[in-house]
Protein backbone atom coordinates (compact mmCIF):
# COMPACT_ATOMS: atom_id res chain seq x y z
CA UNK A 1 0.00 0.00 0.00
CA UNK A 2 1.70 3.09 -1.00
CA UNK A 3 2.01 6.11 -3.57
CA UNK A 4 4.24 3.46 -5.90
CA UNK A 5 2.28 0.92 -6.11
CA UNK A 6 -0.88 2.91 -7.27
CA UNK A 7 1.57 4.50 -9.71
CA UNK A 8 3.52 1.87 -10.71
CA UNK A 9 0.17 -0.62 -10.86
CA UNK A 10 -1.78 2.42 -13.22
CA UNK A 11 1.86 2.35 -15.71
CA UNK A 12 1.74 -1.43 -15.28
CA UNK A 13 -1.51 -1.65 -16.80
CA UNK A 14 -1.12 1.35 -19.50
CA UNK A 15 -3.62 3.23 -17.89
CA UNK A 16 -3.09 7.23 -19.49
CA UNK A 17 -3.29 9.40 -16.34
CA UNK A 18 -1.97 13.34 -14.94
CA UNK A 19 -1.72 13.25 -11.72
CA UNK A 20 -3.71 16.37 -10.06
CA UNK A 21 -4.62 17.65 -6.59
CA UNK A 22 -2.52 17.31 -3.41
CA UNK A 23 0.47 14.90 -4.65
CA UNK A 24 1.02 17.44 -7.76
CA UNK A 25 2.08 19.98 -5.22
CA UNK A 26 4.27 17.89 -3.45
CA UNK A 27 5.62 16.85 -6.66
CA UNK A 28 6.35 20.83 -7.33
CA UNK A 29 7.74 21.50 -3.61
CA UNK A 30 4.87 21.73 -1.62
CA UNK A 31 5.38 20.71 1.84
CA UNK A 32 1.58 19.52 2.45
CA UNK A 33 0.76 15.74 3.76
CA UNK A 34 -1.82 14.09 1.22
CA UNK A 35 -2.59 10.35 1.89
CA UNK A 36 -4.75 9.74 -1.67
CA UNK A 37 -3.61 10.23 -5.32
CA UNK A 38 -6.02 11.84 -7.46
CA UNK A 39 -5.79 11.16 -11.05
CA UNK A 40 -7.19 12.61 -13.96
CA UNK A 41 -7.92 9.72 -16.77
CA UNK A 42 -8.17 9.78 -20.61
CA UNK A 43 -12.07 8.55 -21.69
CA UNK A 44 -10.92 7.46 -24.58
CA UNK A 45 -9.18 3.99 -26.64
CA UNK A 46 -10.22 1.32 -23.65
CA UNK A 47 -8.52 3.93 -21.20
CA UNK A 48 -11.68 3.57 -18.80
CA UNK A 49 -11.47 -0.09 -19.30
CA UNK A 50 -8.32 -0.76 -18.18
CA UNK A 51 -8.69 1.57 -15.13
CA UNK A 52 -11.54 0.27 -14.22
CA UNK A 53 -10.02 -3.30 -14.41
CA UNK A 54 -7.49 -2.73 -12.26
CA UNK A 55 -9.73 -0.70 -9.09
CA UNK A 56 -11.65 -4.07 -9.21
CA UNK A 57 -8.66 -6.24 -8.71
CA UNK A 58 -7.65 -3.32 -5.82
CA UNK A 59 -11.45 -3.82 -4.48
CA UNK A 60 -12.21 -0.36 -4.84
CA UNK A 61 -15.12 1.09 -2.60
CA UNK A 62 -16.15 4.59 -2.25
CA UNK A 63 -14.35 5.92 0.56
CA UNK A 64 -16.41 7.03 3.62
CA UNK A 65 -19.49 5.54 3.50
CA UNK A 66 -20.79 2.61 5.00
CA UNK A 67 -19.28 -1.11 4.09
CA UNK A 68 -21.69 -3.79 2.40
CA UNK A 69 -23.51 -1.44 -0.38
CA UNK A 70 -23.63 -3.39 -3.72
CA UNK A 71 -20.38 -1.50 -5.88
CA UNK A 72 -19.79 -2.29 -9.17
CA UNK A 73 -16.03 -1.12 -10.63
CA UNK A 74 -17.03 -1.65 -14.52
CA UNK A 75 -16.78 0.54 -17.35
CA UNK A 76 -20.53 1.16 -16.43
CA UNK A 77 -20.14 2.64 -12.97
CA UNK A 78 -17.17 4.90 -14.89
CA UNK A 79 -20.15 6.21 -17.41
CA UNK A 80 -22.47 6.71 -14.12
CA UNK A 81 -20.22 8.27 -12.22
CA UNK A 82 -16.64 9.70 -13.67
CA UNK A 83 -16.03 11.31 -10.16
CA UNK A 84 -15.18 8.59 -7.74
CA UNK A 85 -13.30 8.99 -4.24
CA UNK A 86 -12.58 5.23 -3.92
CA UNK A 87 -10.33 3.44 -0.82
CA UNK A 88 -8.50 0.46 -2.11
CA UNK A 89 -6.14 -2.56 -1.31
CA UNK A 90 -3.06 -0.08 -2.60
CA UNK A 91 -4.30 2.79 -0.79
CA UNK A 92 -6.94 6.04 -1.43
CA UNK A 93 -7.32 7.20 -5.27
CA UNK A 94 -9.27 9.75 -6.78
CA UNK A 95 -10.55 10.02 -10.33
CA UNK A 96 -11.64 12.39 -12.16
CA UNK A 97 -12.85 12.78 -15.78
CA UNK A 98 -12.13 16.58 -15.94
CA UNK A 99 -10.47 19.02 -12.69
CA UNK A 100 -12.06 22.22 -12.37
CA UNK A 101 -10.43 25.14 -13.76
CA UNK A 102 -8.43 23.35 -16.33
CA UNK A 103 -10.24 20.76 -18.14
CA UNK A 104 -10.14 16.99 -19.26
CA UNK A 105 -7.25 14.90 -19.75
CA UNK A 106 -6.66 16.40 -23.11
CA UNK A 107 -6.13 19.78 -21.57
CA UNK A 108 -4.56 17.87 -18.16
CA UNK A 109 -1.89 16.39 -20.20
CA UNK A 110 -0.74 19.69 -22.48
CA UNK A 111 -0.61 21.63 -18.58
CA UNK A 112 1.88 19.08 -17.31
CA UNK A 113 5.27 17.91 -17.15
CA UNK A 114 6.87 14.42 -16.91
CA UNK A 115 8.88 14.03 -13.63
CA UNK A 116 10.97 10.37 -12.61
CA UNK A 117 9.88 8.83 -9.32
CA UNK A 118 8.90 5.71 -7.69
CA UNK A 119 11.68 4.36 -11.18
CA UNK A 120 8.67 5.35 -13.25
CA UNK A 121 7.82 8.11 -15.12
CA UNK A 122 4.28 9.76 -15.19
CA UNK A 123 2.71 13.21 -15.76
CA UNK A 124 1.90 15.41 -13.25
CA UNK A 125 -0.09 18.93 -13.64
CA UNK A 126 2.05 21.69 -13.79
CA UNK A 127 2.13 24.47 -11.51
CA UNK A 128 0.06 26.91 -12.85
CA UNK A 129 -2.85 24.32 -13.59
CA UNK A 130 -2.55 22.96 -10.19
CA UNK A 131 -3.21 26.70 -8.84
CA UNK A 132 -6.02 27.26 -11.01
CA UNK A 133 -7.60 24.20 -10.36
CA UNK A 134 -7.40 24.61 -6.25
CA UNK A 135 -8.88 27.98 -6.90
CA UNK A 136 -11.49 26.83 -9.33
CA UNK A 137 -13.19 24.16 -6.32
CA UNK A 138 -13.48 26.81 -3.80
CA UNK A 139 -13.36 25.04 -0.89
CA UNK A 140 -11.45 26.58 1.66
CA UNK A 141 -9.34 23.59 1.96
CA UNK A 142 -8.21 24.31 -1.68
CA UNK A 143 -7.99 27.72 -1.06
CA UNK A 144 -5.69 27.67 2.23
CA UNK A 145 -2.91 25.70 -0.14
CA UNK A 146 -2.85 28.79 -2.43
CA UNK A 147 -0.58 30.74 -0.82
CA UNK A 148 2.33 27.87 -0.50
CA UNK A 149 1.78 27.05 -4.32
CA UNK A 150 1.79 30.79 -5.74
CA UNK A 151 5.23 31.20 -3.26
CA UNK A 152 6.27 28.05 -4.74
CA UNK A 153 6.10 29.47 -8.20
CA UNK A 154 7.69 32.87 -6.82
CA UNK A 155 10.66 30.74 -5.43
CA UNK A 156 11.22 28.65 -8.36
CA UNK A 157 11.17 31.26 -10.94
CA UNK A 158 14.68 32.46 -9.60
CA UNK A 159 17.07 34.92 -7.51
CA UNK A 160 14.61 36.20 -4.86
CA UNK B 1 -11.88 7.90 8.45
CA UNK B 2 -15.41 6.41 8.01
CA UNK B 3 -17.66 9.15 8.55
CA UNK B 4 -21.15 7.61 8.51
CA UNK B 5 -23.11 10.57 9.27
CA UNK B 6 -24.62 12.51 5.97
CA UNK B 7 -25.36 15.71 6.70
CA UNK B 8 -24.57 17.69 3.61
CA UNK B 9 -24.77 20.84 1.69
CA UNK B 10 -27.04 22.05 -1.45
CA UNK B 11 -24.03 21.28 -3.64
CA UNK B 12 -22.91 18.40 -1.89
CA UNK B 13 -26.83 17.19 -2.48
CA UNK B 14 -26.82 17.42 -6.07
CA UNK B 15 -23.61 15.47 -6.45
CA UNK B 16 -25.39 12.20 -4.43
CA UNK B 17 -28.38 13.18 -6.62
CA UNK B 18 -25.92 12.63 -9.75
CA UNK B 19 -27.90 16.29 -10.76
CA UNK B 20 -26.83 19.76 -11.43
CA UNK B 21 -27.94 21.72 -8.24
CA UNK B 22 -30.46 23.85 -10.47
CA UNK B 23 -32.52 20.65 -11.35
CA UNK B 24 -32.06 19.73 -7.67
CA UNK B 25 -34.05 23.19 -7.17
CA UNK B 26 -37.03 23.13 -10.13
CA UNK B 27 -37.66 19.10 -8.97
CA UNK B 28 -38.30 20.55 -5.34
CA UNK B 29 -40.41 23.13 -6.53
CA UNK B 30 -42.44 21.15 -9.18
CA UNK B 31 -43.13 18.16 -6.56
CA UNK B 32 -43.70 20.65 -3.78
CA UNK B 33 -40.83 19.13 -1.53
CA UNK B 34 -38.53 20.75 0.92
CA UNK B 35 -35.25 18.58 1.13
CA UNK B 36 -33.76 18.68 4.48
CA UNK B 37 -30.12 17.41 1.76
CA UNK B 38 -30.68 13.84 4.14
CA UNK B 39 -28.89 10.70 2.69
CA UNK B 40 -32.66 9.26 2.18
CA UNK B 41 -33.85 11.76 0.32
CA UNK B 42 -30.39 11.63 -1.77
CA UNK B 43 -31.39 8.21 -2.59
CA UNK B 44 -34.92 8.92 -3.59
CA UNK B 45 -33.94 12.22 -5.90
CA UNK B 46 -31.36 9.99 -7.32
CA UNK B 47 -33.80 7.51 -8.32
CA UNK B 48 -36.53 10.27 -9.43
CA UNK B 49 -33.55 11.43 -11.51
CA UNK B 50 -32.65 8.51 -13.11
CA UNK B 51 -36.03 7.60 -13.95
CA UNK B 52 -37.06 11.41 -15.25
CA UNK B 53 -33.43 11.84 -16.71
CA UNK B 54 -32.87 8.05 -18.27
CA UNK B 55 -36.27 6.26 -18.60
CA UNK B 56 -37.97 9.61 -19.49
CA UNK B 57 -40.88 9.62 -16.82
CA UNK B 58 -42.54 13.06 -16.14
CA UNK B 59 -41.01 13.92 -12.99
CA UNK B 60 -44.52 13.28 -10.94
CA UNK B 61 -44.41 10.07 -12.02
CA UNK B 62 -41.19 9.38 -11.57
CA UNK B 63 -41.24 10.45 -7.78
CA UNK B 64 -44.37 7.97 -7.74
CA UNK B 65 -42.16 5.11 -9.33
CA UNK B 66 -39.48 5.74 -7.07
CA UNK B 67 -41.81 5.60 -3.86
CA UNK B 68 -42.88 2.12 -5.17
CA UNK B 69 -39.17 0.64 -5.72
CA UNK B 70 -37.78 1.98 -2.27
CA UNK B 71 -40.45 1.10 -0.54
CA UNK B 72 -40.14 -2.94 -1.70
CA UNK B 73 -39.02 -5.04 1.36
CA UNK B 74 -36.62 -6.89 -1.49
CA UNK B 75 -34.42 -4.79 -3.59
CA UNK B 76 -31.58 -6.69 -3.74
CA UNK B 77 -31.77 -7.51 -7.72
CA UNK B 78 -34.08 -5.88 -10.53
CA UNK B 79 -37.15 -4.40 -9.02
CA UNK B 80 -40.15 -4.84 -11.33
CA UNK B 81 -42.54 -1.43 -10.56
CA UNK B 82 -44.92 1.38 -12.18
CA UNK B 83 -47.32 -1.50 -13.35
CA UNK B 84 -51.15 0.15 -14.11
CA UNK B 85 -53.93 -2.25 -13.53
CA UNK B 86 -54.50 -3.30 -16.85
CA UNK B 87 -51.34 -2.63 -18.36
CA UNK B 88 -48.52 -4.69 -20.05
CA UNK B 89 -46.12 -2.32 -19.52
CA UNK B 90 -43.70 -1.94 -16.59
CA UNK B 91 -40.60 -0.19 -15.22
CA UNK B 92 -37.89 -2.78 -14.30
CA UNK B 93 -34.98 -0.98 -11.97
CA UNK B 94 -31.35 -2.42 -11.68
CA UNK B 95 -31.54 -1.75 -7.66
CA UNK B 96 -27.81 -3.23 -7.06
CA UNK B 97 -26.30 -1.25 -9.77
CA UNK B 98 -28.69 1.95 -8.89
CA UNK B 99 -27.26 1.40 -5.43
CA UNK B 100 -23.87 1.24 -6.90
CA UNK B 101 -23.75 4.92 -8.56
CA UNK B 102 -25.74 6.41 -5.41
CA UNK B 103 -22.69 5.10 -3.38
CA UNK B 104 -20.12 6.24 -5.85
CA UNK B 105 -21.64 9.80 -5.96
CA UNK B 106 -22.39 10.18 -2.28
CA UNK B 107 -18.93 9.16 -1.68
CA UNK B 108 -17.68 12.52 -4.05
CA UNK B 109 -20.12 14.47 -2.39
CA UNK B 110 -18.87 13.77 1.15
CA UNK B 111 -14.88 13.93 -0.23
CA UNK B 112 -15.04 15.98 -2.52
CA UNK B 113 -18.34 18.48 -2.22
CA UNK B 114 -17.78 20.47 1.43
CA UNK B 115 -18.56 24.01 1.57
CA UNK B 116 -17.61 26.83 -0.89
CA UNK B 117 -16.17 30.38 -0.72
CA UNK B 118 -18.50 33.01 -2.26
CA UNK B 119 -16.99 33.55 -5.28
CA UNK B 120 -13.44 32.97 -7.03
CA UNK B 121 -10.62 34.19 -4.80
CA UNK B 122 -9.31 37.57 -6.74
CA UNK B 123 -6.35 36.99 -8.91
CA UNK B 124 -3.40 39.89 -8.65
CA UNK B 125 -0.64 40.23 -10.28
CA UNK B 126 1.43 41.16 -7.83
CA UNK B 127 5.56 41.20 -7.44
CA UNK B 128 7.49 38.45 -6.24
CA UNK B 129 8.42 39.35 -3.18
CA UNK B 130 4.72 40.32 -2.04
CA UNK B 131 3.71 37.04 -2.85
CA UNK B 132 6.58 35.39 -0.24
CA UNK B 133 5.37 38.13 2.32
CA UNK B 134 1.84 37.20 2.11
CA UNK B 135 2.56 33.48 2.01
CA UNK B 136 4.51 34.22 5.21
CA UNK B 137 2.09 36.08 6.91
CA UNK B 138 -0.31 32.94 6.18
CA UNK B 139 1.97 31.09 8.01
CA UNK B 140 4.05 29.19 4.88
CA UNK B 141 7.34 28.70 6.13
CA UNK B 142 9.49 29.97 3.15
CA UNK B 143 12.69 28.19 4.77
CA UNK B 144 11.14 24.67 4.65
CA UNK B 145 9.92 25.03 1.52
CA UNK B 146 13.28 26.36 0.03
CA UNK B 147 14.63 23.06 1.77
CA UNK B 148 12.59 21.38 -0.29
CA UNK B 149 13.41 22.41 -3.34
CA UNK B 150 16.73 21.52 -3.18
CA UNK B 151 15.81 18.05 -3.15
CA UNK B 152 15.16 16.07 -6.53
CA UNK B 153 11.75 15.86 -7.56
CA UNK B 154 11.74 11.39 -6.75
CA UNK B 155 13.19 12.39 -2.86
CA UNK B 156 9.91 14.83 -2.72
CA UNK B 157 7.95 12.01 -3.81
CA UNK B 158 9.52 9.47 -1.58
CA UNK B 159 9.36 11.50 1.36
CA UNK B 160 5.45 11.95 0.29
CA UNK B 161 4.96 8.13 0.49
CA UNK B 162 6.73 7.81 3.82
CA UNK B 163 4.35 10.42 5.21
CA UNK B 164 1.54 8.91 4.21
CA UNK B 165 2.24 5.57 5.43
CA UNK B 166 2.87 7.38 8.45
CA UNK B 167 -0.79 9.03 8.37
CA UNK B 168 -2.13 5.37 7.71
CA UNK B 169 -0.41 4.14 10.72
CA UNK B 170 -2.05 6.54 12.43
CA UNK B 171 -5.21 6.03 11.59
CA UNK B 172 -5.39 2.63 12.12
CA UNK B 173 -7.46 1.53 15.06
CA UNK B 174 -5.43 -0.18 17.53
Amino acid sequence: MSFATILGGLRDNEVRFVVVGGLAGIAHGSRRVTDDVDICYDLSGGNTERLAALLSKWNAYPRGIEPDLPFFMDARQFKVTPIMTLTTSEGFIDVLDVVKGVGDYTDCRRRSVEIQAFDISFRVLDLPALIEAKRSTGRPKDIDQLPELEALVALRSGPE
Amino acid sequence: MIRHIYAVTRSQFAIAVMAPEKWVENAARLLNRKFRYTREESVWLGLVRELNFEAGLPLARAAEVADEALGLVDEKGEVVVGRKEGSSAAIVIDMPRFRSSHGAALSSALTLGGTRRRGRPRVRARRKGAVLDNASRYGVDLDLLREGLKLTVAERMQRADENAAFVRAMRKPK
